[in-house]
């Protein structure tokens, strides 16, 4: 029997849970008293976390001049929240570790996926949004869904890959013909799991259909064209192959200047590299 | 009209679309004749790439670089990669044509060392 999507993400709850670093930096970011050396407390008590965020921070993803070599100085350039949204994205790889790799080579999907997080927050900066970082770690999290799948449905898994690479028909169109749901269901359950905000559950269920999205239609809009970017520029794959339709109204509504399209193109190139080697780095 | 990346710009050669910065600056007006000058500034500006027209001798020198096997390979596999996708919005476009450029920059630079 095919289990639906909201029983899959159940069954794995154990496998894909969130390291509670994450957690516990909430707690303490919601009291209104701490200060950013509390806050870089619970940091520095995962050292792999810190000399991560450490290195992002003062890489071309930031461009700050001089060097920033402690957390708390970290957030208080960074932000509460920016950062909070980055240890998120630190620490989701990790939750994944034990995916096995026989459908899909999980460094080509983290690729995949840092891609999309960069492209987002670039997007993101353009439109001047106050947290960029949300944006990143929505792009990052947006096929949190896949890797799932493959764990638990190797075999339709399989067959649904074959056939979308034959036919030509998108990913997400052949799990929904297969399965009656789709990556993207999958990974809102388990976002919704982690009890992760609104804005991330739509931005990731959203981001074929960024129509639907309810609350969050400048995000679900963002990481729908940051997927379409990341995919188009091969960087890395998390199992689509085509390059999925541009959403015209989503792209309209993101009201972006085309002219600056191709400065962009660098600037993403430029920040993906930083961040692939940060974040998938030897530096364990 | 085409995209092409900065060192393969040639001073002469006129620019088909506004060009700005990646904070949206303008940096020069389409229908410029790029200088020596120009060049030099956009490296320090960082412009890595560029909408040019070309004259027929510049389009045929940028055409004799590119091996048509080469060419027709990788438009074979954008064709296919872009099978879902409408390529007549402006930005569709964009993406494509840097798809194409960067293909192609990436077979060149694979061939050099067989290369004559």
């Amino acid at each position: 029997m095919v289990l639906d999507a909201a029983s899959l993400v159940r069954s794995v709850s154990t496998v894909a849970s969130l390291p509670s670093i994450y957690d516990r930096l909430r707690t303490v970011i919601s009291r209104p008293l701490s200060s950013a050396r509390d806050i870089g407390g619970v940091v520095s008590e995962d050292p792999g976390l810190t000399a991560r965020l450490l290195k992002l921070v003062n890489s071309a993803f930031f461009g700050f001049p001089g060097r920033i070599d402690t957390v708390s100085r970290a957030i208080t350039i960074v932000g509460t929240h920016q950062l909070s949204d980055l240890t998120l994205a630190t620490s989701v790889i990790k939750a994944f570790d034990s995916v096995p790799q026989d459908l899909v080579d999980m460094t080509s999907f983290w690729c995949h996926s840092l891609a999309v997080g960069v492209c987002a927050r670039v997007i993101a900066s353009q439109r001047r949004e106050d947290n960029v970082e949300r944006f990143f770690v929505a792009g990052m999290l947006h096929d949190i869904g896949l890797p799932i799948m493959y764990m638990k449905l190797p075999r339709e898994m399989r067959q649904i890959l074959e056939r979308s690479k034959a036919t030509g028909e998108l990913l997400d169109t052949v799990e929904k013909a297969v399965l009656s749901y789709d990556h993207t269901d999958v990974g809102r359950f388990l976002l919704k799991g982690w009890n992760l905000p609104e804005s991330l559950q739509e931005a990731v269920h959203f981001h074929h259909h960024p129509e639907r999205a309810q609350h969050f239609p400048v995000e679900a809009a963002a990481i729908h064209l940051a997927d379409l970017i990341a995919t188009a520029l091969d960087m890395g794959s998390g199992g689509e192959y085509w390059v999925p339709p541009l959403d015209v109204k989503a792209w309209d509504f993101l009201g972006l200047n085309i002219n600056t399209i191709p400065a962009m193109w660098d600037e993403i190139q430029c920040q993906y590299e930083d961040v692939v080697k940060i974040m998938l780095g030897k530096g364990k | 009209m085409r995209q092409i990346n900065l060192e393969n710009t040639q001073p002469g050669m006129v620019l088909a679309k506004d060009l700005y910065d990646r904070n949206g600056r303008l940096i020069l007006k389409e229908g410029t004749s790029i200088t020596e000058q120009h060049l030099r500034t956009f490296k320090v500006w960082r412009i890595t790439a560029l909408f040019v027209h070309m004259t027929g001798e510049q389009e045929k020198v940028e055409e004799e670089r590119i091996d048509p096997d080469v060419q027709k390979r990788v438009d074979f596999k954008l064709k296919q990669k872009f099978r879902n996708a409408d390529l007549s919005h402006p930005f569709m476009d964009m993406l494509y044509q840097n798809c194409q450029l960067r293909a192609l920059a990436a077979a060149l630079k694979s061939e050099k060392p067989h290369g004559t």
